[in-house]
């Protein structure tokens, strides 16, 4: 048996990486004491945690088979839902507090997409598209559509603005959370469950793995990351605008995407994930610093997120017979599910 | 129509072996044989979706040759296949069916000529004795009406029309709906249309078939006159001559020493097409489910797998009567059971070692986390326990029909149940797995392992069971035991029509 057939061949698993490496090599000989400085670079990973934190709780759906589409949604929810508890309080509750009963509210949004999805039998798509425009739009009543500014502790905002030895703490939330995100999905019962789960739901069930407990599951933690990131958003601006997280969705699934071509191909996987992450940021900035037009950053992620599909179908394109024919008395089999 | 000495040769197996068959206008020709036997793949054939051997003879209709793997021309030389599952979609209207894959009746700006089309479909369902308002949906209709609106699909342009195929059509229709049937059959042969008619039930046979033809093994074993062949003809023709080869005695006495302890017990289950089957399967033996396509035998394992819903009656465990059973709920109990669909066997994506371990995961879980090192050591041994021929870290796709099969029972017989339900465990796979994969259930079972091997092999039955359950009509309608147990025995049981039974 050829190595080959094992397993993916060096450029498929490490292709992102090679490609990282290649571009930063690109933008600091012709970009010289502009990008390769401390200042620019610790910029750029800093702008990744919040999205790279909605972006890691989305794998579990994503790696389930079912799409999460609200996780902007839940995320604008929980800057809002923050920012008012200390506003409208005066700024007297407790930190803790407030951010335990954000988080709690968070959990609640994505019982109701697991609830949709797992009892009503929802498609997961059209469910959490749904969800995601009434989260919005309880987010514009909380917020009374304005920015929440007021009362705001000076304690909240240092959860998103302290340094550690100079490394911005939002970096080490990102590190800690993909540490535990790698450990789920890699070294657990339930990881293996997820990836059973999304690679062959009926056949997953009828081995014995219990479906939908583990989509119900993964609903709940990417609504929880989402607001982890919405409330570390909220600490480090120090207010709350009704609109923010819809803009995180996209390049979620772009680095989600661009991710499962890499270290493991075929699988949503965290270190793939962080390599796609820092992929479309150092992209960007180094796009950026050569002064390229406004439009650029989001025809350059639409494009990342495009490219990505297409290469993680036509490395899955002869194992898409996991799915259960239309005939089959199954239950929905995983809904618009990639890969 | 007429095809002669047509040959078609997969891979490694011939399906179909120098077949001749030929339909007149007018007449029914009847074409039967066991599952395996060629049919379908002479109706592929027919139908251009498969290309035979080189070497085969002519394919003509009226005269004229068609070639072979040309769906379109074998279209416009008028003939049609009308498949088992009709190809309705039920979502759409009776008119949307007719007309589907083809072209509408347009006037000015591309614009539907509404009226016209309702009479044209009016028309057609006329063919078939149907008065029906065209914008009826097809999901409201009665199992008879949606056959006869997929005959008038197939009729509509009724002087192109020459011979129409019908494949199994009387399965999904209720007994007392066959007749309908049968007129429907005979109006069209009166106006000069040619039926191959294919089914297992050789009652509806004797009535309705000019001609027969049987295949077994690809080849044309007996063809002629209804009138020259009777049930018990046709029945020996299907079986063949087959005596039975060596069976391993071994695995059969041990299999008899156990037996006390009802591991599975069905009460009168009503469920997909079971009607009240009772039976009870107990520790240590080896039970062999027959029964004909459509008479509920793969329903045992789907409703154990939760696919099938119970209607009515008892599904007991264990001693645990459990009403909606399904994978998770039987594991704890010791029950197992392995379906037929080839793509829910397994996970292609995952690995072997992934798919073998998946059943149950607690053996190799230390506190939170899985002892991925235990687990590699687990799935080389299973690999080369069960000779699998791949590497443990292979995805379970790359590997061949037998050894996915095999990777299928090794997930299975590594929990160590007390029961194994086994829905064709056997199908696709080559001989030298099949003996393989026999040997570990035989095995297993010695150890007091229960086995329900559902099969529509009956070497496989005759080779290891120790008792054989044939389903007929929902119900469990015989026991075979001992010297019993063979093909022919099981064969003729299969086909035994209920009506002989009443005279």
């Amino acid at each position: 048996m050829s190595d080959r057939k094992r397993s993916a061949s060096f450029f498929e698993r490490y292709g992102g990486v090679v490609l990282l490496a290649g571009m930063i090599v690109l933008f600091a000989v012709t970009l010289p004491g502009k990008f390769l400085t401390y200042d620019n670079l610790i910029g750029v990973v800093s702008n990744q945690t919040i999205g790279g934190i909605v972006a890691l709780g989305l794998l579990l759906p994503l790696a389930a088979g079912v799409f999460d589409i609200s996780i902007g949604g839940v995320m604008t929810l929980a800057v809002v839902v923050v920012t008012w508890l200390f506003q409208t309080t005066g700024g007297d509750m407790p930190i803790p507090v407030a951010i335990l009963i954000t988080l709690l509210a968070g959990l609640c949004a994505g019982g109701i997409n697991a609830g949709l999805v797992v009892i009503a039998k929802v498609d997961p798509f059209i469910a959490t598209i749904g969800t995601s425009s009434v989260f919005l739009g309880l987010s514009e009543v909380i917020a009374n559509g304005e920015t929440i500014a007021k009362n705001i502790p000076h304690a909240f905002t240092t959860i998103g603005r302290a340094e550690i030895f100079e490394v911005p703490i939002t970096t080490v939330y990102l590190i800690v959370l993909a540490l535990i995100v790698w450990y789920v999905l890699d070294h657990t019962p339930f990881g293996r469950n997820l990836y059973a789960t999304g690679a062959g739901r009926e056949a997953a069930r009828l081995s014995g793995v219990p479906t939908s407990k583990v989509i119900f599951i993964t609903f709940l933690v990417s609504a929880l990351f989402a607001t982890i990131a919405g409330v570390v958003y909220g600490a480090r601006l120090g207010s709350g605008p009704p609109n923010t997280g819809a803009s995180y969705l996209l390049p979620a699934y772009a680095s989600a995407f661009l991710g499962s071509t890499m270290i493991k191909p075929g699988r949503f996987n965290v270190p793939g994930l962080i390599v796609a992450l820092f992929i479309v940021a150092v992209g960007i900035n180094g796009l950026q610093l050569y002064g390229i037009p406004f439009w650029v950053v989001d025809t350059y992620q639409g494009l990342v997120l495009i490219i990505a599909v297409v290469l993680a179908k036509t490395k899955t394109r002869n194992a898409k017979k996991g799915k259960a024919p239309a005939s089959d008395a199954a239950p929905p089999a995983a809904e618009g599910a990639p890969a | 129509m007429s095809v002669a000495g047509v040959s078609k040769t997969f891979v490694s197996t011939r399906a179909l072996d120098r077949v001749d068959f030929d339909v007149r206008a007018g007449e029914v020709h009847a074409l039967i044989g066991h599952n395996g036997s060629g049919k379908s793949t002479l109706v592929k054939v027919l139908a251009g979706f498969h290309k035979p051997d080189a070497d085969s003879g002519a394919f003509k209709v009226e005269g004229k040759e068609i070639p072979y793997g040309d769906p379109e021309a074998v279209h416009r030389a008028g003939l049609r296949f009308i498949h088992q599952e009709l190809g309705l979609l039920d979502e759409l209207s009776l008119l949307e069916n007719l007309r589907l894959g083809d072209r509408y009746l347009t006037g000015r700006g591309w614009r539907v000529r509404w009226g016209a089309e309702r009479r044209r479909a009016a028309a057609a369902l006329a063919i078939v004795g149907l008065d029906l308002d065209p914008d009826v949906k097809v999901a409201d209709l009665t199992p008879i009406e949606r056959t006869q609106v997929a005959v008038a699909r197939a009729m509509q342009d009724e002087k192109a029309v020459r011979l129409v195929l019908l494949d199994e059509p009387t399965a999904t229709l209720p007994s007392s709906e066959v007749t309908k049937l049968f007129e429907l059959i005979r109006r069209m042969t009166a106006r000069g249309v040619g039926i191959a008619y294919i089914s297992h039930r050789l009652e509806e046979i004797e009535e309705i078939a000019d001609r027969v033809t049987v295949l077994r093994e690809g080849r044309v074993v007996g063809t002629g006159p209804r009138a020259e062949f009777d049930n018990a003809r046709l029945v020996s023709l299907i079986v063949g001559s087959h005596a039975g080869e060596a069976v391993p005695a071994t695995a059969r006495e041990a299999t008899r020493i156990h037996g006390e302890g009802s591991l599975l017990d069905f009460q009168g289950v009503t469920a997909g097409e079971l009607r009240a089957a009772d039976f009870v399967i107990r520790t240590g033996e080896i039970v062999g489910v027959a029964g004909l396509a459509g008479s509920g035998v793969h329903d045992i394992p789907g409703v154990l797998l939760g696919r099938v819903p119970v209607e009515s009656g008892h599904v007991v465990v264990a001693g645990r009567v459990i009403d909606d059973p399904d994978p998770a709920k039987l594991r704890p109990l010791g029950a197992a059971v392995l379906p037929s669909p080839r793509h829910l066997k397994g996970i292609p994506e995952l690995s072997i070692r992934e798919n073998v371990t998946l059943a149950d995961l607690r053996p190799l879980t230390r506190g939170w986390s899985l002892d991925l090192r235990r687990e590699r050591r687990e799935a080389a041994d299973i690999v080369k326990r069960f000779d699998v021929k791949g590497q443990p870290e292979q995805k379970l796709a790359e590997l061949s029909g037998g050894n996915q099969q095999k990777v299928a029972v090794a997930k299975w017989l590594r929990i160590e149940p007390d029961l194994l339900v086994l829905d064709e465990p056997t199908q696709g796979v080559d001989v030298g797995a099949k003996a393989e994969i026999l040997d570990l259930v035989a095995t297993a079972a010695a150890d007091g392992l229960a086995v329900v091997l559902c099969s529509s092999d009956l070497d496989d039955l005759e080779a290891v069971c120790s008792r054989v359950l044939v389903i007929r009509g929902g119900r469990v309608a015989t026991e075979l035991t001992g010297e019993r147990i063979n093909r022919k025995t099981i064969t003729e049981e299969c086909y035994r029509s209920e009506k002989a039974r009443v005279s």
